[in-house]
Order: structure tokens, then sequence, then C-alpha cells
């Protein structure tokens, strides 16, 4: 079977006049954009959506976020994670040589495709990963029929 | 019919295994007068499944992803295509081989390399 990289996963790291050249080139992007460091905005976090037997499972990648910098609702039938990824501090007498993360905030809002147990909605943060699990209620669930 | 030509047909029939498809993690990297740090985005993999191996002039990062879906039903929508991790990265002969510390935490990986003390910068007493 055929190993496919999405990008190039060999990257030669710079040290040598590469890095000079690198800093001049984030140095302009940096006057361009207002601020120097990693990109701002555009921080869109992916997300997978399964259902299990009894309940809808909403999976994100949320590299870099606490608990703290999460909103999640669930309104009218509507998921929605909302929160905020903080551009990460430079230490003093440290320079950037190459910055590919983005952060900003970010919401992503899900049609619930069945009704759910909002009282019940679990959520756990681990590794960057968030998982929430909705609960179906009762009659969204599978019913077995007796037959008379 | 031979063996071979029944076990060909029965892989065709079976369920397609999910394809192994690494990605490079995104990366941000910063220097110091001592030091130059890497961060990685590596949402979902575990620090024991974690493996940094450094071999002559190359670093390189590996991380396979857990499980996301057990028990599922269906797949409603996806956006997470990945199996892992994977990112290798040259050294520069300024870089002490034997010192790199590497965390961690939230989903981010980081890799302190230090650099030898001939790259250090240095002040020079004037006699």
């Amino acid at each position: 079977m055929t190993v496919r990289f999405r990008q190039n996963p060999i990257f030669a790291l710079p040290f040598g006049d590469l890095s000079a050249f690198e800093r001049e080139v984030d140095g302009l992007f940096g006057s361009v954009l207002g601020e120097g460091g990693p990109a701002a905005g555009g921080f869109s976090p992916r997300f997978d959506v399964s259902s299990t037997e009894d309940s809808l499972v909403v999976v994100g990648e949320l590299p870099g976020l606490k608990k703290e910098d999460l909103k999640i609702t669930v309104h009218d039938g509507v998921l929605t994670v909302a929160g905020e990824r903080k551009a990460p501090a430079l230490p003093e007498d440290a320079a950037w040589l190459r910055t590919e993360t983005v952060h900003g905030r970010f919401s992503r809002s899900f049609v619930l495709p069945y009704p759910v147990e909002s009282g019940a909605v679990d959520a756990s943060l681990v590794d960057g990963l968030l998982t929430i699990v909705l609960p179906k209620a009762a009659e969204a669930r599978p019913r077995s029929i007796a037959i008379r | 019919m031979n063996a071979n030509h029944t076990n060909a047909g029965s892989a065709v029939m079976r369920r397609p295994a999910p394809m192994d498809l690494k990605v490079a993690p995104s990366v941000d990297i910063y220097e110091t007068p001592d030091a130059f740090v890497i961060t990685a985005d590596m949402p979902g993999a575990t620090k024991q499944g974690m493996e940094v191996t450094i071999e002559g002039d190359s670093l390189v990062v590996r991380a396979p992803l857990a499980p996301r879906h057990p028990g599922t039903v269906s797949m409603l929508a996806r956006e997470i295509h990945h199996t892992g991790y994977e990112r290798a990265f040259t050294l520069g002969g300024d870089i002490d081989r034997a010192g790199v510390d590497a965390r961690f935490e939230l989903g981010v990986l980081t890799l302190k390399l230090y650099k030898s003390d001939r790259a250090k910068p240095r002040e020079i007493a004037i006699r």
C-alpha cells in the first residue's frame, strides 16, 4: 500500500545562512500583518462526527488549548464549540526561525442529526483532542418492537 | 483452483484496511542564546506512542494516533484523515546531540535542543 504524505515530512531545519534569510522574510511578513511571530487568525480546528448505538460523538483537534479556553453549548439542536488558541509567547532574547502553527479565535457549529440529552453531555480534553459525547434522547434510541 | 486464488478472492471481499496516512505536524521554531526550541502540534498523539530519535544529523519525530471512534455505527462527518505524525529535521553541527529535552503537553510536543559550547555566544574579557 502506498504511504501518502500530505506535506513533505522531510524538512531541513536550517541553522546556517538560511536562518538569517528566513528571519528577514518573517520580518517582511510581520510588518505587513502588523505583528511578528506565528500567523495570527485562520485557526479552524478539524472535527470528526460519528454516531454510536446510543450517542453522538464529536472529536476535534485543539492542540495547545486548555479547558478554560473553550466554550461548548447545545442550543436548539445545534452544538457549538468556540474558543481561542493564544499565540505562544517568545522568551526574552529569543528569535523566531520558523512559524507554521495558527492561532486565534474559532467557532464551529454542528446541527445535531437527532435529539440529545443536553443535560448529560460529556466533554473531555486530552492531549489536544476534544471529545464530546452527546447521549441520544430516549426517542432517538433504537427500540425493538415486540411482535404480538 | 489453488489456495492462492482463494486467498486473493477473500481479500477483495474484505473491507479495505484504513490507509496509513502520516502528516507532518506544524512546527514553530525559535532560537535562544543557548538552545533551539521546536514546538510541534500533534493533537491526539500520546506520550507513550511518541518516538523521538536522533541518528547522525537527523532528528525524527513519529507518533501514531490513538483510535478515536470506538463503537462507531456510522461516521457522519470526517475532517481528520491522518493516522499519525512524522517529520524529520536536519541538525546543524552546533547542536549538542546528547542534550535534548522532550515534553508532550496539551497535544504539543516541545523539543529543546541545546547548542554545543562552541556555538554559544561568549563574552571575551579584554586584558
